[in-house]
């Protein structure tokens, strides 16, 4: 049953992110602006999908570090089909849809959110007992925690720059 | 950096989204450069002062003048 349930979140998955070249073509069409790197980023996604149905399909194990690419999974094609979604709309509407101020914030969040990685990544190792590092279960859960925590991080730092104006410093 | 676009635009009579058209920016910027969250670069600071038909230091000035 539970089998089953999962397998119909995955093609769920599926059908948004065959959405999104779509959408990626639909940009380059009324733009005429060549979107190389969305209909890249959408491709890996769906080969990530794919590769992700077959493993499950053959292998089902819940460990914390396959739950946690699943999340992660699901978050980033909801994200990114909303993101492109917005993006359709407002570049219709005749918004331009980058400028100097949201290439600032992106790569500033790039900045501070790889740093505050490290820094959880330390952080994790310090409260974590060295001699389980090794590849065993307890290494799946350190990793789930910090790829996690990078993403908060990024989100976080993200909204953070976006409203405060911190990137003028 | 403290500016007079918010001025300026209304002496225009312009929107916020009229400026960030003519300039090539969203107008969240505009939002921003306003309230004084963001500091243009040069080229953006040219092309919002070209259309107020005046130069950069009667749009733009630094927080504190240094001697």
């Amino acid at each position: 049953m539970l089998y089953i349930e999962f397998y119909n979140i995955l093609l769920t998955f599926f059908g948004l992110v065959l959405e999104q070249p779509n959408f990626a073509l639909e940009i380059n069409n009324i733009y005429m602006k060549s979107i190389t790197k969305e209909f890249l980023l959408a491709l890996i996604l769906l080969a990530y999908l794919t590769v992700s149905v077959l493993y499950y399909s053959s292998k089902l194990e819940w460990s914390a570090l396959n739950i946690t690419v699943a999340i992660l999974a699901f978050i980033t094609v909801i994200l990114y089909t909303w993101f492109l979604r917005k993006r359709v709309a407002e570049i219709k509407e005749g918004i331009i849809d980058e400028d100097e101020m949201t290439r600032k914030i992106e790569v500033y969040t790039g900045h501070y959110s790889f740093a505050g990685s490290l820094f959880l990544y330390v952080l994790i190792f310090l409260f974590a007992n060295l001699n389980h590092l090794a590849i065993d279960a307890k290494c799946d859960g350190i990793l789930a925690f910090g790829i996690y925590g990078s993403l908060l991080i990024y989100i976080s730092v993200y909204i953070y720059l976006k409203r405060s104006g911190h990137i003028n410093d | 950096m403290i500016n007079k676009v918010r001025e300026l635009r209304a002496l225009k009579s312009l929107t916020q989204n009229d400026l960030a058209v003519q300039v090539g920016v969203r107008r969240e910027t505009i939002v921003f450069l306003e309230k004084g969250k963001y500091n243009p670069s040069l080229k953006l600071a040219y092309d919002i002062a070209k259309v107020f038909e005046l130069s950069i230091e009667e749009v733009f000035f630094p927080d504190v003048i240094t001697p």
